[in-house]
């Protein structure tokens, strides 16, 4: 190769690298895929407050990339994350918004009130309907998001209006109105599956479109601003969250047929702005869809009508009803009410919703002064219950005979109605968690009621049960009339094929031990029957323990020889694995075995208490 | 040459020397200008001075006109075909009918939503998920930041009347958290004292000190120097210069032969060498799936590093024994949720973690109105009785309940300032009322918190079975023993609280090979201190330790066996005695 070659090959090497950079100043790799903070600002050309709501309408969150170039204690944000907000109308709207503020200031500062106040009502300002329908396109990926969107509103919802923390007035009423229009909405359509009372709040669950959506929601006391809390990071997170919210609660009345915003009977519309709001809304909600109802039903019978024809007279019907009703609503409210609630509907309900419908069914509630009032006045609807309150606008009063439960929490009551049953809140959570109507003899009055216990903990996945949930457990089967599976052995996997596919080992020597356990299982099943028959005809308490006790004894005797040849089986099926499913296959023992040994610690700890007691 | 002859200043001539002509000057040369040119300027009217220019520049015009005209090539040719559509080169078409576009699009999405709000009521909100079917949206793919949910739900054991064993899980998990703060701010390393105890020296003999080190060194130098450089400097004769050229020769041949032996030798061992490659490769492999399995569960608790500084979880909310009452009404709860929703926003990682903030200023007031907790004490508006009455109430209702849940929560040194702060606050008032307020708060405040003090402790002392158990085998192992080693005391005080006799009770009964693992390790710690080895031995630690299997993944565990062996027979424990 001569000379005069190689140069060539130089000069065309340097021209097919169009981007030619020296060496140590080359941009590629994480270089110039991640940018600073304090770049991005730069880029963006906005200040820091500015950039922060950007960012948090925007979606766009920090990253950590895998080698942080300017160093380890930098904010690092992906380019194309910087570029997606540069291109939006928002960041314009936002350094108008500033470029405004600024022509106010001047005008303050020259002592101009007139321009000053001229200037703010044509304030400009923006909206973030697209901005939801950017990052939500589908309904479902909002509901899917709303877990922390519903804490956050009802959580501003029970601060106090600071105007230090720019907190305002106007921010938690509309909080307040959202979360209850959320809250009525679920109450409406029996959507709450689960409620825990922690000490940090009362957390929530419940299932929408078939979405699982839990949030917590503080208990009604005084709420503290603490020191180290962003509250304008805070603000902007509740500002989008709000406009979220308002646009899933439409489409989850429309969904209903109610009309949203809700308009509501002038005579609680006064109270609305307090306690009540989500009473009144339940109450405006219910006698909507009556009202509807009804017309599809007279549309039914004439069906010679045309579609148009139709709508036209159903919305002037609908007006005529609607003022009908108003009128007849508060005079006897009490039967109207009975009426809206018990009203069915429930074509396309799911068996969960049916359940939730019935569970209070045919009860009567009246909440005394110190139980937590909104929170009980959003479940036990939730549940088909009917209640009342001891204030102003309450349906009905104490001395309403009909009344079944009243809930209490003080140490002893005075005056008791021999009618109805004076049970402290907690039963109600429990009821809601169980799924059962429980014995309301371990609530009453001035009792220590049993341990509230997590409806988020799954017992059978745990493998162990708490005293009080195997009770529960048990009074549920006598209810319902069936036997259940021995305690000790539950739901063992040998009736799930899925779950003996997964560990992949599903050998014929495997099956022919699975047909011996279940032999044995099913013996062992049968005794416990005649135990539990025992049990129903004799003395309930004793026997059941020791019942319970020797079919665990039977149980362990039983194992040790099968477990033996599992493991023979397991030996040779972890041959024939690839290297990676034996990987995943040990991984799932050693997560078997810890829980085997946490459920054995706890039992002993159990044990050790009872000894030592 | 001669000076001139000074001459009087008073004279007329001097006079007539000393007076400026030079305004008289201008204005005769300005009017003889204005003469001969024809009048000032500044006089005459504009409309005699400027005109509008109405000619055309033809040159400039058609210049524009014909760049106008012009038709790009390309253009042309196409125009030549009429069945091919030229596609404008520029964008100032496309610009305008975009405009157009928009103007119309937003007209009618004006009348649109002006339909729907007629329809919707005067809201203006209108479905935004109508047509979502159509999927016309544009979107972008969103990355899911973490794997944290948004609402983590508190365990069972943060129930407001929860189950005994779930309760104290979760209250051995606060204690540990706290404990593991506590060791971290008693063994990290101690701040620089501001001052130091000693008697001051005199500037003039600083000067001297320092003056004499200096001095010190630059002699040892100069003392050594220039003897090596005399024996460098010897001369060297031809016969040792050989002898060293030879010697040198002979070595290299040596190392040569070395090198050969040993490749050869190399090569005979090639298979075990290919084995320990072999070896080594699937260790990496291994601890690289460790480190990956480690960081995804890390990732599980906490977020990535995002910013300056590490993210701080809060602590656990759970009530104490005492304060389980199962009534709802009586629930001491936490009321600062904005504190737990702002802590998820941090931990799922949606903005950097912000350095934990101390308060600056000590609010009086507000500490008053956080210890009331939910029954408000406003000391904004109320006169000095009230005050004081407040702070009464305070002390004598709330302290102890509060002082009990401060101290869960690291608050101990807080609760001691505001009873101070009661104090000054109290002694500062008019003299009258002084009297009766040392009654309610200097002592028994300070004792109350006191009280609280070794209630806590008691609680931490009852639950220390558990607390043993959650500091060794669960996560606080890496961090506590790092700080173990300069603590005999605390060495001695484990093993007096039984704790010596727990982890051996593990050892034995443990069952995989992590907890073995994680007991050997306390063990081994425990074993630093020879008080405590002496403690070990005599609750029989050393049959257990040799009875405990060794296991092939963890060989850690062999590791801490051998070193506890030896350590007791360091200390002459036979281990059949």
């Amino acid at each position: 190769m001569t000379k005069k070659d190689t140069a060539k090959k130089t000069v065309a090497k340097l021209k097919k690298n169009k981007h030619y950079r020296p060496a140590g100043k080359k941009r590629e790799g994480n270089a110039a895929r991640y940018m600073t903070r304090s770049q991005a600002i730069k880029q963006l050309q906005v200040n820091l407050s500015v950039f922060r709501k950007l960012c948090i309408l925007k979606g766009v969150f920090p990253r950590e990339p895998k080698k942080k170039v300017k160093g380890n204690n930098q904010t690092y944000y992906h380019v194309k994350d910087i570029a997606f907000i540069q291109h939006d109308p928002l960041l314009e709207k936002l350094r108008e918004q500033r470029a405004y503020q600024k022509k106010i200031h001047k005008a303050l500062a020259k002592k101009n009130e007139d321009l000053a106040t001229r200037l703010r009502t044509r304030e400009p300002s923006y909206t973030l309907d697209r901005l939801i329908r950017e990052r939500y396109p589908k309904f479902v990926d909002a509901l899917r998001d709303l877990d922390d969107c519903l804490s956050m509103v009802h959580l501003f919802a029970a601060l106090p209006a600071v105007e230090r923390l720019k907190i305002n007035v106007e921010r938690v009423h509309s909080c307040r109105r959202l979360s209850h229009e959320w809250q009525a909405y679920v109450a409406r359509c029996h959507k709450l599956r689960k409620v825990f009372v922690s000490v940090k709040g009362i957390y929530y669950q419940a299932e929408v479109e078939g979405q699982k959506i839990t949030w917590l929601a503080p208990h009604a006391m005084q709420q503290v601003l603490p020191d180290d809390v962003n509250f304008s990071v805070m603000l902007t997170f509740v500002e989008f969250y709000e406009t979220l919210l308002g646009f899933v609660n439409f489409r989850l009345y429309h969904s209903i047929s109610v009309k949203y915003p809700p308009i509501l009977d002038p005579r609680l519309e006064a109270l609305a702005a307090g306690l009540f709001y989500l009473y009144a809304l339940t109450r405006y909600m219910n006698g909507n869809t009556k009202r509807i109802s009804e017309e599809q039903e007279s549309g039914s019978t004439k069906p010679e009508h045309t579609r148009g024809q139709l709508e036209g007279a159903q919305f002037e019907e609908s007006e005529l009803r609607l003022s009908q009703l108003q009128h007849q609503l508060p005079s006897n409210e009490d039967r109207a009410l009975m009426h809206l609630i018990e009203e069915d509907d429930d074509n396309d309900d799911d068996e969960d919703t049916k359940k939730c419908k019935k569970l209070f069914k045919n009860m009567k509630f009246y909440l005394s002064r110190e139980v937590p009032r909104e929170s009980l006045l959003f479940v036990i609807p939730a549940f088909g219950g009917v209640v009342s309150w001891e204030g102003d606008a309450a349906p009905f009063t104490e001395a309403d005979q009909s009344i079944t439960h009243q809930i209490v929490d003080r140490p002893s009551q005075g005056h008791m109605y021999l009618s109805r049953e004076y049970i402290q809140p907690q039963w109600i959570y429990d009821c809601i968690n169980f799924g059962v109507i429980l014995e309301a003899h371990r609530y009453l009055v001035g009792r220590v009621p049993p341990p509230h216990l997590s409806p988020f903990v799954d017992n059978e996945a745990e493998g162990y049960f708490p005293d009080y949930a195997e009770t529960i457990k048990r009074f549920e089967a006598a209810a319902k009339n069936e036997v259940l599976p021995m305690p000790g052995v539950g739901k063992d996997d040998l009736d799930d094929p899925q779950l003996l596919l997964a560990e992949g080992y599903l050998s014929r020597t495997e099956a022919i031990e699975v047909a011996e356990r279940k032999k044995e299982r099913a013996t062992s099943e049968k005794q416990y029957l005649e135990d539990l028959k025992q049990e129903v005809q004799g003395h309930p308490d004793a026997t059941a323990s020791i019942a319970v006790e020797g079919a665990q004894v039977e149980e362990e005797s039983s194992r040790p020889h099968l477990e033996q040849v599992a493991e023979d089986t397991d030996g040779t099926a972890l041959m024939m694995m690839s290297r990676r499913n034996r990987g995943l296959f040990k991984a799932m023992k050693i997560a078997k075995d810890k829980k085997k040994a946490k459920v054995e610690k706890l039992k002993q700890r159990k044990k050790q208490i009872a000894e030592s007691t | 040459m001669g000076k001139k002859p000074k001459s009087s200043r008073k004279g007329k001539k001097a006079w007539r020397a000393n007076i400026s002509t030079d305004d008289i000057d201008e204005f005769i040369e300005k009017s003889t200008k204005d003469a001969l040119t024809g009048g000032s300027l500044a006089e005459v009217p504009n409309e005699s001075l400027f005109f509008v220019d109405k000619s055309k520049d033809l040159s400039v015009k058609r210049k524009i006109e014909k760049h106008r005209e012009k038709v790009l090539h390309c253009d042309s040719v196409l125009q030549r075909n009429p069945f091919v559509k030229a596609i404008p080169s520029s964008n100032d078409k496309k610009k305008s009918s975009m405009k157009n576009k928009k103007n119309k699009k937003d007209s009618t999405e004006a009348s649109t939503s002006k339909d729907d709000a007629t329809k919707d009521g005067e809201s203006g909100i209108v479905d935004l998920w109508e047509n979502e079917a159509e999927g016309d949206i544009r979107t972008r793919k969103v990355v899911k930041t973490s794997v944290i949910p948004a609402v983590e739900v508190d365990p069972p054991g943060c129930s407001y009347n929860p189950n005994f064993e779930a309760h104290q899980d979760s209250l051995a998990k606060a204690v540990a958290e706290e404990m593991q703060k506590v060791y971290q701010s008693e063994l990290g390393p101690q701040p620089v004292p501001l001052t130091v105890q000693g008697d001051a020296i005199e500037e003039e003999e600083m000067y001297f000190l320092e003056v004499d080190n200096g001095d010190d060194e630059a002699n040892e130098e100069n003392e050594d120097a220039p003897e090596k450089s005399s024996s460098m400097k010897k001369m060297v004769t031809k016969v040792e210069f050989n002898r060293r050229a030879r010697l040198k020769d002979r070595q290299k041949k040596e190392s040569e032969a070395k090198k050969k032996a040993e490749i050869s030798k190399e090569i005979d061992s090639l298979p075990t060498i290919i084995d320990e490659i072999a070896k080594e490769d699937e260790e990496k492999q291994k601890r690289m799936m460790r480190r990956l399995v480690a960081k995804q569960e890390r990732l599980k608790q906490q977020p990535p590093r995002l910013g300056r500084h590490k993210f701080v979880p809060a602590p656990t909310q759970v009530l104490l024994s005492e304060e389980i009452t199962g009534s709802l009404r009586k629930l001491k709860a936490c009321c600062t949720l904005a504190t737990d929703r702002f802590k998820s926003l941090e931990k799922r990682g949606l903005i950097p973690p912000s350095a934990n903030k101390r308060r600056r200023k000590y609010n009086f007031a507000y500490e008053l109105r956080f210890l009331a907790g939910d029954k408000v004490l406003d000391l904004y508006f109320i006169d000095d009785g009230e005050a004081e009455e407040a702070a009464g109430v305070l002390i004598d209702v709330r302290v102890e309940d509060e002082a009990l849940r401060k101290l869960r929560l690291k608050h101990l040194e807080e609760m001691r300032t505001l009873a101070a702060h009661l104090r000054t606050y109290l002694r500062g008032r008019p003299a009258g009322n002084v009297q009766r307020s040392r009654n309610f708060c200097s002592s028994p405040s300070v004792n109350r918190a006191d009280e609280a003090a070794a209630a806590m402790e008691e609680e931490a002392e009852r639950k220390i079975g558990w607390l043993l158990k959650v500091i060794f085998a669960g996560t606080a192992t890496a961090i506590g023993y790092q700080f173990f080693p300069y603590m005999d005391g605390r060495r001695m005080k484990i093993v007096e609280l039984g704790g010596a006799q727990e982890l051996l009770n593990m050892l034995e009964a443990a069952k995989d090979d992590r907890t073995r693992k994680a007991a050997l390790e306390a063990l081994a710690a425990l074993t630093k201190s020879d008080k405590a080895a002496g403690a070990l031995h005599k609750a029989g630690a050393i049959p257990i330790v040799q009875s405990t299997p060794s296991s092939v993944e963890e060989e850690a565990i062999d590791k801490y066996k051998t070193g506890l062996l030896k350590r007791f027979q360091d200390l002459k424990y036979d281990g059949s005695s």
